[in-house]
């Protein structure tokens, strides 16, 4: 029987790979991280406070393994490209509605942002998470999630022109 | 009433809806009065919903059979391994009051590993014979010190009767030169262990068994470990190779 951990944990996973994709942009390397998020998650699952949501402090797993992964491999020249390519959501050009255009130029401006700046954007208006959770998954404070999220926005309205 | 009576901070927080109900009436009051508090908060509130409908526009994206037939393997193995415990070298710690997200939290916990008998973290002064029958290397390793000192990241080595593969160099919040290498000797349990540069020559600084001696099964909550050390004593990006090859050969003068 599963318990509770485990059927959050397996909910989790499409959100999980979502993530990861926004990261590095590469199924296989991002379903490498979700693996690895899961590994960690249930050695360290006494760590885990089950009165809090599950998502955030897999977020934080996850990124802290993206880091990791990128550390060592920064050492033997680059093998990710971390850049966003903007294109690679789009997968059909038949689909190429008005939202999946609109989700395009949204992609676009956002990987012109600086990297700070665009990963509390994902978090709170992407993910959906609070400010405290986007803290907690960065292990910044909440008032400097707050600044670039605010300076994101700013420079994120100019790019796409909205007033 | 002008628009610096209110930061960008607090107008975005109304956007989102994450004032309090007292300061939310306050800013939706000035909003009202001053059209251009009201178009600076329409970059907060227009950002917000361009986010929201992006988010909601994002194509399917079902979790690959491959990955959720690998996940489930690992919570059955997670599974198996809290029923026996008997291959993984116990890195959980029932007794630390469970906390997330809080790196000082996880600081304590592994101060307290350290006090364990037979624990996860080894100093150098441990070496062999630690209690439970681990036999681990460290740093007393015949030609280890060398390699620290000569090899670039990336590179192997062969040493006293294994090898040493060093993974990254940086320095630490003093400004220590540190080398981030794994010890994988026949027979011992693999270390992944950090040394500092001092006057002296190279110091263990955290040491983690990464691997049990028969198994090979290395517990991800290694590295994790390592993750928490690294961010207490403010690690700093790798070096690149040139910045290393230099700072080696500083150290070695």
């Amino acid at each position: 029987m599963a318990d509770a951990f485990e059927t959050g944990l397996i909910e989790a996973l499409p959100v999980l790979r979502r993530y990861a994709l926004s990261m590095c942009r590469k199924p296989d390397i991002a379903d490498d991280l979700v693996q690895t998020t899961v590994e960690r998650a249930i050695a360290a699952r006494t760590r885990f406070d089950p009165s809090m949501r599950l998502e955030p402090w897999l977020f934080r797993i996850l990124r802290n393994a993206w880091i990791d992964s990128a550390r060592r491999s920064g050492t033997r020249g680059v093998e990710i490209d971390i850049t966003d390519a903007p294109e690679a959501a789009v997968h059909d050009g038949a689909r190429a509605t008005e939202a999946a255009l609109m989700l395009r130029q949204t992609q676009a401006a956002l990987a012109m942002l600086p990297a700070e700046q665009r990963e509390v954007i994902v978090l709170v208006c992407i993910e959906g998470l609070s400010y405290a959770e986007a803290a907690e998954v960065l292990e910044i404070p909440r008032g400097t999630v707050m600044s670039r999220l605010a300076r994101g926005r700013v420079a994120l309205a100019e790019k796409m022109g909205i007033e | 009433m002008t628009t610096n009576d209110f930061s960008d901070e607090t107008l975005m927080a109304y956007a989102d809806g994450a004032l309090d109900p007292a300061e939310a009436a306050r800013v939706g009051a000035a909003v009202a009065a001053d059209p251009a508090l009201a178009r600076r908060l329409a970059l907060f509130s227009g950002t917000r919903d361009v986010l929201a409908r992006a988010a909601a526009a994002r194509p399917e994206a079902p979790v690959p059979d491959a990955l959720m037939a690998r996940v489930r393997a690992t919570i059955e193995a997670g599974r198996a391994g809290a029923e026996t415990d008997a291959t993984v070298v116990p890195l959980r710690r029932p007794s630390v009051p469970p906390r997330p997200f809080r790196p000082m939290a996880i600081a304590a916990g592994l101060a307290l590993a350290l006090g364990l008998a037979g624990g996860v973290l080894v100093g150098l002064s441990l070496g062999d014979g630690v209690p439970g029958g681990l036999r681990i290397a460290t740093l007393g390793t015949r030609g280890l010190a060398e390699a620290l000192s000569g090899l670039p990241s990336g590179a192997r080595a062969a040493v006293a009767d294994g090898e040493v593969a060093i993974i990254a160099s940086f320095r630490n919040a003093d400004g220590e030169l540190c080398r981030e290498f794994e010890l994988d000797a026949a027979e011992r349990a693999t270390v992944v262990s950090v040394a500092c540069r001092e006057a002296a020559g190279w110091q263990t600084r955290f040491a983690v068994v990464a691997g049990a001696v028969d198994t090979g099964y290395a517990p991800a909550s290694s590295l994790e470990t390592l993750d928490s050390y690294l961010a207490a004593i403010g690690a700093g990006a790798p070096l690149a190779p040139l910045d290393e090859a230099a700072a080696l050969s500083a150290a070695g003068e």
